[in-house]
């Protein structure tokens, strides 16, 4: 159980490309020779030779640098608090959008905009909190129903997560159609597509994700011992029932912070850990940092191809990480029973 | 060493262990038997902390185990647990490195001190060869000796055993318990090693082993202990017939004191 630097770099490599790729594609190129000029001449104040009209570095510092600092930390949330979901459940399928938690978010953070619009910093709070009231709410209902003595079957979990999602999901939708003249904006929201911009967003998501990523950060060795279940970790020393509770409200708050200020975006909590434990096995104290690292990237990639398959046009991120999770989402099902990396 | 001083215990208000007193000395293995449903897992899940007793005491060298923090615990008493489905994706190494979690902070550090004791555990249940092979690959008498060794590395002075025999194939069966008598009964070399005397307390089913690798036995029949003894003592007739409720023989090897218990009814006509 050696946490080895090879995977770290190969993943951080993987982000940083990611990242620089988010930065400079989309509607306008940014030409990568630029950006340094670009980012020096930001910092002393004056206009770069290569963007006399400033236009590059609008785009640059108030829509393409929040928005991919948003779906990194959002990427990292999803990712982070799947993996932890996995390993707390111990079940392959645990993901925040599966099992209902970040349809509940959703259903909080629609409750909270009908009231106030995340514009001011009192919206900037209430949002997320609410957000997070909902997803707490929907992760204790779906395991107390899909709890059977004390394990939570696979099919059980997903039973229970599809109709806690289901019920939030239909308390959103009734919620957008009587709020009148947001309603696009907020289900383009929903589907996952960041139309917030500049840096509001990214101030909101940032303590939320530092607190809970940290702690999910150091929770890798006790959610191992875990694994050989509640009362075997017991005898090997672990408080499991506050382990329990840390890991909850930690994972939650994340999904919770992640869909208030990106909306409901699926897949990336299940897929992304997979990869990473069929790549790098599955120790808790790697899989967790490696997850979050892997999700931000994939997050980042995911949305350049959003804002480029039909350009000018931009298609929610959710979509996409749907329609290439749903099929991996099987193929996890189909496999669960055999599968040696889990 | 470990003492159970009249423990009652039970599950939603329904007691299923009565007034259990028992001592485990340092040095000795103690067999606890008794028909299925008597309380022996729950004894086991009582002494280990998991099921919190309902009146009774719990001592260890006149230290109160119940007021022990989880971890603390976890020094003092290791459990092999009846075996279950293990999490397949460990390896033997990482399995076996979990018993050191009582001495580890959060993040799960791991020292050479520990790195030592673990290869150790390793060495001691002759799983070396496959300390880097997936747990889910090894057959169940493997699986078994995982679990022992990952107790021993918890380094704890007692150690507890629920069925731990129940899946392995005679063989299996009797290195699986000599290990487990060594543990209380070291060798020379052990001891000069520093290894020090355990004290065991282990379930078991199969009453013919009993007499080789255990110094007491106790009786359980409906979550009261019903006779202590050494084998000799409790391996009689008269007392497992009305235990098991079916009339038995038992035979005796004149030569090396062991005994064999046969039933006396044939379940059908054949």
């Amino acid at each position: 159980m050696k946490i080895t630097a090879r995977p770290l770099l190969i993943s951080l490599g993987y982000l940083c490309a990611a990242f620089l790729i988010s930065i400079v594609v989309g509607s306008v190129f940014i030409p990568p020779a630029t950006l340094l000029d670009l980012i020096t001449s930001a910092l002393r104040g004056e206009s770069s030779p290569f963007d006399p009209n400033g236009s590059f570095s609008t785009i640059l510092f108030q829509l393409r640098l929040p928005r991919t600092v948003l779906l990194l930390l959002v990427g990292a949330s999803l990712a982070g608090s799947g993996s932890a979901y996995q390993g707390l459940f111990r079940n392959p399928l645990a993901d925040p959008f599966l099992i209902g938690v970040a349809s509940g978010a959703g259903m909080g953070a629609v409750i909270a905009m009908t009231i106030q619009w995340p514009y001011t910093p009192l919206g900037l709070l209430a949002v997320p909190l609410a957000a997070f009231i909902g997803a707490l709410l929907a992760v204790l209902v779906v395991s107390q129903l899909a709890r059977v003595g004390k394990t939570i079957p696979t099919t059980n979990l997903i039973l229970a997560g599809v109709s806690v999602s289901a019920f939030s999901s239909a308390v959103s939708s009734l919620l957008m159609i009587n709020s009148s003249g947001e309603l696009r904006r907020a289900i383009v929201w929903l589907m996952g597509g960041s139309t917030m911009t500049g840096w509001g967003p990214v101030l909101g998501v940032l303590p939320y994700a530092a607190i809970g990523l940290t702690a999910l950060l150091l929770l890798g060795h006790p959610l191992n011992v875990l694994q050989f279940g509640d009362e075997q970790a017991q005898q090997l020393g672990v408080p499991v029932q506050k382990v329990r509770r840390i890991v909850i409200v930690a994972a939650t708050l994340v999904t919770a912070a992640a869909v208030a200020f990106a909306g409901v975006i699926g897949f990336v909590g299940l897929v992304v850990p997979h990869i990473v434990r069929i790549l790098w096995g599955g120790d808790y104290r790697r899989l967790l940092p490696l997850s979050m690292i892997c999700g931000a990237g994939l997050l980042l990639i995911t949305d350049v191809a959003a804002r480029t398959i039909i350009a000018p046009q931009e298609i929610p991120v959710g979509i996409i990480t749907a329609l290439m999770g749903a099929p991996f989402f099987l193929w996890v099902l189909k496999r669960s029973k055999s599968q040696n990396y889990w | 060493m470990l003492t159970i001083k009249k423990i009652c215990a039970g599950y939603n208000g329904k007691i299923i262990l009565k007034e259990i007193s028992l001592n485990v000395a340092q040095g000795s293995v103690i067999a606890l038997i008794g028909p299925n449903g008597s309380g022996k897992t729950t004894l086991i899940r009582t002494v280990s902390g998991v099921l919190p007793p309902a009146s009774g005491d719990l001592l260890f060298n006149r230290e109160d185990l119940t007021a022990l923090s989880v971890q603390e615990r976890s020094r003092v008493i290791a459990v092999v647990p009846q075996m279950r489905t293990l999490p397949p994706a460990f390896t033997v190494r990482e399995a076996v490195t979990l018993g050191r979690t009582p001495y580890l902070n959060w993040l799960g550090q791991i020292s050479d001190h520990d790195l030592e004791i673990i290869n150790q555990a390793l060495t001691q249940t002759d799983l070396l060869d496959l300390a880097e092979r997936n747990i889910g690959e090894l057959s169940g008498g493997e699986q078994q000796r995982v679990l022992l060794a990952r107790a021993l590395a918890q380094q704890t002075p007692v150690l507890l055993l629920d069925e731990p025999t129940a899946h392995l194939d005679l063989q299996y069966q009797v290195s699986f318990l000599e290990k487990v008598y060594r543990l209380a009964h070291p060798s020379l070399d052990e001891i000069n090693n520093g290894i020090e005397k355990r004290a065991v307390l282990v379930a078991i089913h199969d009453l013919n082993l009993l007499s080789r690798y255990a110094d007491q036995v106790a009786l359980m029949v409906n979550g009261r202990l019903e006779c202590l003894g050494t084998p000799a003592e409790v391996l009689r007739p008269e007392i497992l017939s009305k235990a098991y409720n079916l009339p038995l023989t038992i035979i005796q090897d004149q030569g090396s004191g062991l005994s064999a218990v046969l039933p006396d009814q044939r379940p059908f006509e054949l």
